[in-house]
């Protein structure tokens, strides 16, 4: 009789289930609502920059915000992976006898997969929270609305900038990040365990490719994107005084990291993938 | 002239206009009084349409903002402002290029006309010295002062004030209150000022409105407005004729 009872009153009342039902509704309505508000402010702010393109000063101040500003993070990102990454192989390799192979797996691990995800977190980290966190603090106090009602459109002044500058400065700071990574890898190879430069660096130029540099600079193009936008659209969406801002900034750093993990999956995929099928479609042109 | 007809705005389940109507006169400063959340600030940012609303048309001078949007807008508001309750300056800039602001995306005039313009404003509002300062460095007041001169400088026909005494030293209320009739005055704009502040009302309007569940409760000049039989006209009149110590213990509107 107790076990029926307490039965009865675990379960749910058929109106708690219901509420919880529109809850679960409503909170997968707000996620297609949010994908469908940041697909139409991409869409606003590429419409507005080919109509009436952003004073070179500001993108000029971005570029350097973004790019110039990043240098020095993004250098030591880069330095001490490849250092690390040299070490770990050479140690790995050696009683293998394939200590020969440091320098290659360095320079294939930096080119296509460590450069552009690292600088992308360091770029997420450094200037995807400031951006969101200044966009925020804009718009909760009404600094977006001032624009507007000086009838100078936000989009133009204030996303168009940060998106172009992002998405070129961001593949220049992977290429940068790439070669202070291989150059990490060169010092402790050389200077520590004693390798010939020679050794380093000569298999490179038979086996890092074409594609291998493509794959970089196509990820670290797309992470540029992924950064400026969810930078830009969770600053845009700030509601809620000084802890809105603080949530949107996390919420902006978590959603980008996550972004540039998944797409990086999808990404290596779709690309080796694809230079299969080139490679199977036109065997003149070398993609392997 | 503006002509307000049927407006209609709702955030989540709050309704926050009703069917408001209003017609405001060229060249004329009306006076939106109301209560704390009633929607003056809302009606505010649907005239100068960087607010849609639900339902309901808003005529400015013949422009239709409450359907244009884009560079329709846009042309359609450039010669109105907007003084925002918080200010609204522009953190990363200095109270200069905050005031010049407009004027140099809009490239109205000559980089020498800008500077004599702000040069200008800021004496108006009497913030002369302070060019180089940064929003951070300003007092409440001072930014009230800067917010009007960036505000002025372009020398808007339609001006729009957001609680513009608010959070002020009743001093500092007055002189901004100055401020706003004399750039009426200078401008011969169209001025429309939201506040709680019944003696700045009185001061600055031409005719007072109060803004009462979603709509326009009533509209007239001062002296008419203050006649009117209402719960929250006759606190708003006890406020100036008696000792704020007679409301001790006693309901309020």
């Amino acid at each position: 009789m107790d076990e029926i009872q307490n039965n009865q009153i675990s379960r749910p009342a058929p109106e708690d289930e219901k509420r919880s039902g529109l809850r679960i509704l409503s909170d997968r309505l707000k996620f297609v609502v949010g994908v469908g508000a940041y697909v139409t402010l991409i869409i606003e702010v590429a419409k507005t920059t080919l109509q009436k393109p952003p004073a070179p000063s500001l993108i000029l101040k971005q570029l350097f915000d973004i790019g110039v500003a990043s240098l020095l993070v993004v250098s030591i990102t880069g330095f001490s992976t490849g250092l690390v990454l040299a070490a770990q192989s050479f140690y790995q390799l050696s009683d293998k006898g394939l200590a020969s192979v440091t320098g290659l797996l360095v320079a294939k691990a930096m080119i296509t997969e460590l450069g552009p995800v690292l600088t992308g977190f360091m770029v997420t980290g450094r200037v995807g929270a400031a951006m969101c966190a200044e966009l925020g603090t804009m718009k909760v106090t009404e600094q977006v609305d001032a624009l507007q009602t000086m009838a100078v459109n936000p989009n133009r002044y204030l996303l168009a900038p940060r998106f172009i500058a992002g998405i070129f400065m961001i593949p220049l700071l992977t290429i940068f990040s790439m070669f202070m990574g291989i150059y990490g890898g060169y010092l402790i190879s050389i200077y520590f365990f004693n390798m010939a430069p020679t050794t380093y660096f000569d298999p490179m130029p038979t086996h890092i490719t074409l594609f291998d540099f493509t794959t970089g600079i196509v990820k670290s193009f797309f992470f540029g994107c992924l950064i400026m936008t969810i930078s830009c659209y969770k600053g845009m969406t700030t509601t809620g005084g000084a802890e809105g801002v603080g949530k949107s900034t996390t919420q902006s750093v978590v959603y980008t990291y996550c972004w540039i993990l998944l797409s990086n999956f999808f990404l290596t995929m779709g690309l080796n993938l694809a230079r299969m099928q080139l490679a199977r479609m036109f065997p003149v042109l070398g993609y392997d | 002239m503006i002509k307000i007809r049927n407006l209609w705005k709702r955030y989540g389940k709050v309704q926050v206009l009703e069917g408001l109507d209003l017609d405001i006169l060229t060249g004329e400063t009306i006076v939106i009084l109301g209560r704390s959340g009633v929607g003056k600030s809302v009606l505010l940012k649907h005239i100068i349409g960087i607010t849609k609303p639900d339902k309901g048309t808003i005529d400015v001078d013949g422009a239709m903002v409450s359907e244009l949007s884009g560079p329709a807008l846009y042309k359609a508001i450039l010669h109105m402002g907007m003084l925002f309750q918080g200010s609204a300056l522009f953190d990363s800039m200095n109270v200069e290029e905050n005031t010049a602001f407009y004027l140099k995306q809009h490239k109205v005039c000559s980089p020498e006309e800008i500077k004599r313009r702000v040069e200008e404003a800021l004496t108006m509002v009497g913030l002369e010295g302070t060019e180089k300062k940064m929003p951070s460095e300003l007092s409440g007041g001072m930014k009230k002062r800067a917010a009007l001169a960036r505000l002025v400088v372009y020398r808007p026909s339609i001006l729009l004030y957001d609680e513009p005494t608010t959070g002020l030293d009743p001093i500092t209320a007055m002189h901004i209150n100055e401020l706003i009739v004399k750039t009426q005055k200078e401008l011969k704009a169209t001025s429309i000022v939201v506040t709680h502040d019944i003696l700045s009302a009185l001061y600055v309007g031409d005719r007072l409105a109060l803004h009462k569940d979603g709509k326009i409760a009533y509209v007239a000049d001062p002296d008419t407005f203050l006649k009117i039989e209402d719960p929250i006209i006759e606190f708003l009149r006890k406020t100036i004729s008696q000792d704020p110590r007679s409301f001790r213990n006693r309901p309020l509107a």
